[in-house]
């Protein structure tokens, strides 16, 4: 009770992390896009996955991916589609010697209905499912094929309880837990394929050029084909002509 | 499941931002003085990455080949950018906080999300871009800017400075 009421005099938050429901699916359905690049830009995320596949992989030796990026891309550019020219392939086996690359797109995180009731600076208890999705691609250098595609998903539920001004909460680790699990997925089939000898891969990031996901696109506009600009022009001429008719549907 | 995250492309774990989701998500309840005193008093995991804003930025190498020296090249500060987008590739402060590019011609966005008052504006943010085309000179390092007025009618206003002249290349700074 005393402890109550010195947190209650303070003012406190507590957010507890708990371990998320992971689902992991391997598949063969891949595409590529022409937008695609080979990338470092989620540099926390590639660091999570590297750092989680050196942990648990022994036989897996991993490369760094700017070096993997400039030498495969000395003129930059740095289009997916590039990696399976290949004489682009053969460099980099010329010059890394390396047998995989892992492409891990962008995490997609998401949450549902807050639940619960709120009585603001009195009561309150509240719940809100969280999601979060990560998608990667193996390529083997090698051969120039794609090997594999995994798809890392983590769900949770957060709950928030709250007295007065004490606030505690749980926080389903989704990220993490999503990033983790793809790691250890990446391990399991580069293991497979390397039939547990050793092996060198590189683990890049793969987007599609001048998006983000909070940024709004701009739309563009696309050239009219030649019967969509007739068809245009005849209705507006049938417009104009009623206008200079008076005719009111033309109004 | 429904509303997506506004923050989702912040691609890997970040305590405190979730905390600060979690923030918001109580706000909307109008508990301001209670969340403050969550985000002042809150002690678990990410609590300790508030040391870590004076350490080294993290430097993203954004053109190919190898690495040239200081004066051959254009370093770009994200200063007040969440995010920007050079040439069409992406680059989110959390994960880097300065990009290197080569001199000449780029096409830059950057964007920034202010906290507006609930007197303001109900939702409590606003997300603002700037977009500039300039001839960054080998050198030379610039900042990204972002800020805004306060009140009803505020406007938001985007610039891009050297940061050694604190000439004003691109936009326009705040009066």
């Amino acid at each position: 009770m005393a402890v109550i009421f010195v947190l209650s005099v303070m003012g406190c938050g507590v957010a507890v992390p708990t371990k998320a429901e992971i689902k992991v699916v391997r598949s063969q359905d891949m595409t590529i896009d022409d937008n695609n690049i080979v990338s470092m830009a989620p540099r926390r995320l590639l660091e999570e996955i590297t750092k989680e596949l050196k942990s648990r992989y022994k036989n897996i030796e991993i490369v760094d991916g700017l070096l993997f990026r400039d030498t495969a891309f000395p003129e930059g550019g740095w289009r997916l589609k590039d990696l399976f020219v290949p004489e682009v392939r053969r460099r980099v086996n010329e010059q890394l010697d390396l047998d995989y690359l892992a492409l891990v797109g962008a995490i997609e995180t998401s949450h549902g209905e807050e639940k619960g009731f709120m009585v603001p600076g009195l009561l309150g208890a509240l719940s809100v499912e969280g999601a979060s999705t990560i998608t990667a691609i193996i390529i083997d250098l090698r051969t120039g094929e794609l090997v594999s595609r995994i798809v890392s998903e983590a769900r949770g539920t957060a709950y928030i309880f709250n007295y007065i001004i004490i606030i505690a909460a749980n926080e389903p680790q989704i990220e993490s837990g999503t990033a983790e699990s793809l790691a250890n997925e990446i391990g399991k089939v580069i293991t497979e394929l390397a039939k547990s000898g050793k092996t060198r891969l590189a683990v890049l990031a793969i987007e599609d050029m001048g998006t983000l996901n909070n940024v709004t696109e701009e739309k563009k506009v696309e050239p009219l084909s030649e019967e969509q600009l007739l068809y245009e022009t005849e209705t507006l001429n049938i417009l104009l002509e009623k206008t200079e008719s008076g005719e009111p549907e033309s109004q | 499941m429904q509303g997506d995250i506004k923050y989702s492309f912040v691609a890997s774990e970040c305590h405190m931002f979730n905390i600060l989701r979690l923030t918001i998500f109580v706000n909307r309840l109008g508990m301001f003085a209670a969340v403050v005193l969550l985000n002042s008093c809150y002690v678990g995991p990410g609590s300790l990455s508030a040391l870590s804003i004076g350490a080294d930025p993290h430097v993203y190498k954004l053109y190919p080949g190898e690495v040239l020296a200081e004066s051959e090249i254009v370093r770009i500060n994200m200063a007040d950018a969440y995010y920007l987008i050079i040439d069409d590739y992406k680059v989110a402060r959390p994960d880097y906080q300065q990009v290197l590019v080569l001199p000449g011609e780029h096409v830059i966005r950057w964007g920034k999300e202010f906290m507006i008052s609930v007197m303001v504006d109900s939702s409590m943010f606003r997300e603002g871009e700037g977009r500039a085309v300039v001839d960054l000179i080998a050198g030379h390092t610039y900042e990204l800017y972002a800020d805004r007025t306060t009140g009803q009618g505020y406007s938001m206003f985007f610039w891009i400075q050297d940061a050694e002249s604190g000439e004003v290349i691109a936009g326009t700074k705040k009066p």
